[in-house]
């Protein structure tokens, strides 16, 4: 039903250009060499543990290959390449990378490196799709579509985009390299994803899931395989792990796009950019809604688990609107989910001006009281000052992420909510 | 008034099973816009197909027909819009068809088309892998038929969707990589005969009507039951640029037993649709089909040859059709680009009378340049190696 109001041609991998892969590829080759001999040099302690304790994963390299090896995960850590990433998978990964490459064993240093270089590239696009694909999936599936057809859409109009361009990312190094690698880098980047909301999952590295791929599926040579190679070894084994892991997301998901299709079908209105933006706001506001109106207009109480509530539901919801907008929910602009908040909290004071007062100069109380709104408006500018310094104040000055603001903002809202003036004022029309 | 009001969407596969040396056949027939899967059609079709093989069924050689758009029209009512039968093709090592009966008629053979070859592309790999996994051991049954079938119903069922539901493969303006030029284009008289009989059972003998004594069954024991009405092109006007011969890739290419070849080659197949009326939920009899669009690939170029059609009923058996060929293939200023179609196709429509005469019709369009031939008998041409020899017997306007 729900289907009606939403595209779902746009629910499709759109994978990045050949040009931006060949330039990753370049400036990442040579980035990787300098550093790489750099990290040699200075870090010899570092190396000498990481050779101990991956003495027999790595034994099949040469020693001149085994530090070059092991400095380049010495840089994927320290620059933060790829997330959580153990020293034992990366040795099970780079055995069943030099597997899977036409180049085996007798592949020169610069070849090697240009191996490695291609293939963290290829592990971050796969993070990348791969999180845009799993926000596709928990869209296509809120929608009440038939599992079958959620199935066929995530294989032909996301997966096979999203391992082509992975594919591009050995291809534009010069190797070529089997398919079932890079399913398998896919296989390991989904586990990842189920891990983050369930942490009792522990994700296998993509090198041993290649080995558990090539027992069983034997060919991979062409294209045409890759309907089939994507069926048995992504969707198969993971679709209904996914759904049953996001099974509370998509539900809300489900509400959320019922209540839209019921606004629609009673107006059809035409939407302008003001109100998209607006609608963005509006996942926040509806996170918070009830207990505004609980306290503000029913006089309910405050208690500790409701504050808990809140907090998690603005998390999730800015981790929503960092997917829809960008396709990730950890993005790097931690401004924008600032953004986010203060035309929150703005929208907030259009409908409960008297939130804004614990926030206002108290000599000015009285200015405030008479037009709310004309004073909210003229003193934007420190308004948003008072909130960001409250907001860094209690996220400690740490990094922003959506966990720590959405406790931030769930505290403020309940100061204000529990100051008497805030509750004892109303500004409804009467 | 009879009318299909269902949907079916037949998809079927055909691959030569080398050991046994016999062409193996799976379906997958959705009903319905839910896509309801329709097992009892799928094992009658299985049946009927048994002994045949589809991909022989289409007359072709270089120019591949790839998709085919037609309108179902039943003879009792004329004036009615028609149904719609939609066809697609493809073929790699497997040969693939698709048949998409519908009561509407908007599909778009080129979005349509890749979503076909993917399917094909898909079943392929498939095809391959259980193959050598049979071949190496590591499978107990002896055919990748199961597996194939599973997956035909996994991307029927999307391919359904995405034309029922979503409908992304339907409406829009039908795309080319290059704008076409039109190359030539007829005027055809054709009649329909709706008395032939054909025999029902394996042998699907046709019989020619007007049989004196009644025949009641076949020499095969099956049954005779009356044909579907066809088509049958009796008399042709050609109009062509006046050097085509020159601009043509080949002499060969614009003769007119080769374009009347192509155009006769965008109708359903007599032997499928005679197959096909043994499914009687079908709904064959009594309907005529009329070719609205062809789309054909040039074999080894991907270069697109495009037909398109308009047609007026003179009566319940007099049809008449015209049919614009345009082509990829073809760069001179001398031709129509194809942008001018709908014109044309709406002017010939409007200007065709009682009784009208080819130049008459074509003066009124923007063909008005081009040289016409008067209408020919179809058996006539079969001596005539190039349209300017008809030109010079029978005489025409320049």
């Amino acid at each position: 039903m729900t289907g009606e109001i939403f595209n779902t041609e746009e629910l499709s991998y759109t994978p990045k250009d050949i040009v931006e892969i060949v330039n990753d590829f370049r400036t990442h080759y040579s980035n990787l060499e300098s550093k790489m001999r750099h990290f040699i040099l200075t870090q010899p302690t570092f190396l000498n543990e990481l050779r101990k304790e991956l003495k027999t994963e790595i034994g099949f390299l040469s020693p001149q290959k085994k530090d070059m090896a092991l400095a380049i995960y010495g840089i994927i850590i320290t620059d933060d390449l790829i997330k959580k990433y153990k020293p034992l998978s990366y040795a099970e990964d780079i055995s069943a990378l030099l597997e899977a490459t036409d180049k085996k064993m007798s592949c020169t240093d610069d070849e090697f490196i240009g191996l490695l270089a291609s293939f963290v590239n290829c592990i971050k696009a796969v993070m990348n799709s791969s999180k845009h694909i799993t926000h596709h999936f928990i869209e296509l599936s809120s929608l009440n579509i038939e599992d079958n057809i959620i199935q066929s859409i995530l294989i032909l109009r996301n997966f096979v985009e999203a391992l082509t361009e992975a594919y591009l990312h050995f291809e534009v190094g010069e190797f070529s390299i089997d398919l079932r690698f890079i399913a398998a880098i896919f296989a390991h980047a989904l586990e990842k994803i189920i891990q983050e909301e369930n942490f009792d999952k522990i994700p296998k590295s993509a090198g041993r899931i290649y080995q558990n791929i090539t027992s069983h599926y034997p060919l991979s040579d062409k294209e045409e395989f890759l309907f089939d190679l994507i069926h048995i070894t992504l969707i198969q084994p993971y679709y209904e792990e996914i759904q049953n892991t996001f099974k509370n997301m998509i539900k809300r998901r489900q509400v959320e796009l019922e209540e839209k299709y019921s606004i629609v079908k009673k107006e059809y209105q035409k939407l302008d950019q003001r109100k998209i933006d607006q609608g963005r706001i509006e996942q926040i506001l509806a996170a918070i809604e009830q207990i505004l109106f609980e306290t503000l207009k029913l006089q309910r109480d405050l208690t500790e688990t409701k504050r808990l509530n809140l907090g998690k539901n603005i998390e999730m919801a800015l981790k929503r609107m960092a997917i829809e907008e960008f396709g990730v929910q950890d993005i790097a602009d931690q401004q924008r989910y600032m953004q986010y908040l203060l035309d929150t909290w703005f929208s907030i004071f259009e409908e409960y001006p008297q939130m804004a007062i614990p926030i206002i100069d108290i000599r000015q109380y009285a200015k405030f009281v008479t037009d709310p709104h004309n004073y909210i408006e003229e003193n934007k500018e420190t308004m948003i000052q008072q909130l960001q310094f409250k907001i860094r104040r209690l996220t400690k000055g740490e990094r922003f992420t959506p966990n720590n603001l959405g406790n931030a903002f769930a505290v403020i809202l309940f100061e204000a909510l529990s100051n008497p003036t805030v509750q004892s004022l109303s500004f409804d029309k009467k | 008034m009879e009318e299909i009001k269902d949907i079916y969407n037949i998809l079927g596969c055909e691959y030569l099973d080398e050991e046994l040396g016999h062409p193996i056949h799976f379906f997958q027939v959705l009903e319905n816009e839910e896509a309801k899967t329709s097992v009892n059609l799928r094992r009658q079709l299985n049946q009927l197909f048994k002994n045949v093989n589809i991909s022989n069924i289409f007359d072709e050689k270089d120019i591949i027909l790839e998709a085919l758009k037609l309108s179902s029209i039943p003879l009792d009512y004329l004036e009615n819009s028609g149904t719609g039968i939609t066809l697609f093709k493809s073929k790699d090592t497997m040969f693939f068809f698709n048949m998409f009966l519908s009561n509407f008629n908007d599909i778009n053979l080129s979005k349509a088309s890749p979503e076909i070859k993917q399917i094909l592309k898909a079943l392929q790999g498939v095809f391959r892998r259980v193959d050598y996994q049979i071949k190496e051991g590591f499978r107990s049954q002896d055919s990748p038929l199961d597996v194939l079938e599973q997956n035909l119903e996994i991307l029927g069922k999307f391919y359904h969707w995405q034309i029922c539901q979503e409908v992304s493969l339907r409406g829009g303006i039908e795309q080319s990589t290059i704008t076409p030029v039109i190359t030539s284009a007829l005027l055809m008289k054709a009649s329909i005969i709706d008395n032939l009989e054909v025999c029902n059972g394996n042998c699907g003998k046709i019989y020619s009507e007007g049989l004196e004594e009644e025949v009641i069954s076949c020499e095969c024991g099956g049954e005779i039951v009356l044909a579907p009405p066809v088509t049958r092109v009796e008399n042709v006007s050609f109009i062509y640029p006046e050097n085509l011969s020159d601009i043509a890739v080949s002499k060969e290419e614009v003769s007119p037993q080769r374009i009347l070849e192509l155009i006769q080659n965008s109708f359903i197949p007599m032997r499928l649709v005679l197959l096909l009326n043994q499914i009687s939920e079908l709904q064959f009899n009594k309907k005529i089909s009329i070719p609205l669009t062809a789309h054909y690939r040039i074999k080894d170029t991907n270069d697109e040859v495009r037909i398109f059609f308009e047609y007026a009923f003179k009566s319940k058996h007099e049809l008449v059709i015209f049919a614009c060929i345009t082509d990829t293939r073809y760069k001179s200023s001398d031709l129509v680009s194809a942008v001018s179609l709908p014109m044309i196709l709406r002017d010939v429509k409007n200007n065709i009378s009682e009784d009208f005469t080819p130049e008459e019709v074509i003066r009124r369009t923007e063909l008005r340049d081009w040289k016409v031939t008067p209408f020919t008998k179809t058996r006539e041409l079969e001596n005539l190696d190039s349209l300017e020899r008809i030109f010079s017997i029978f005489g025409g306007m320049e």
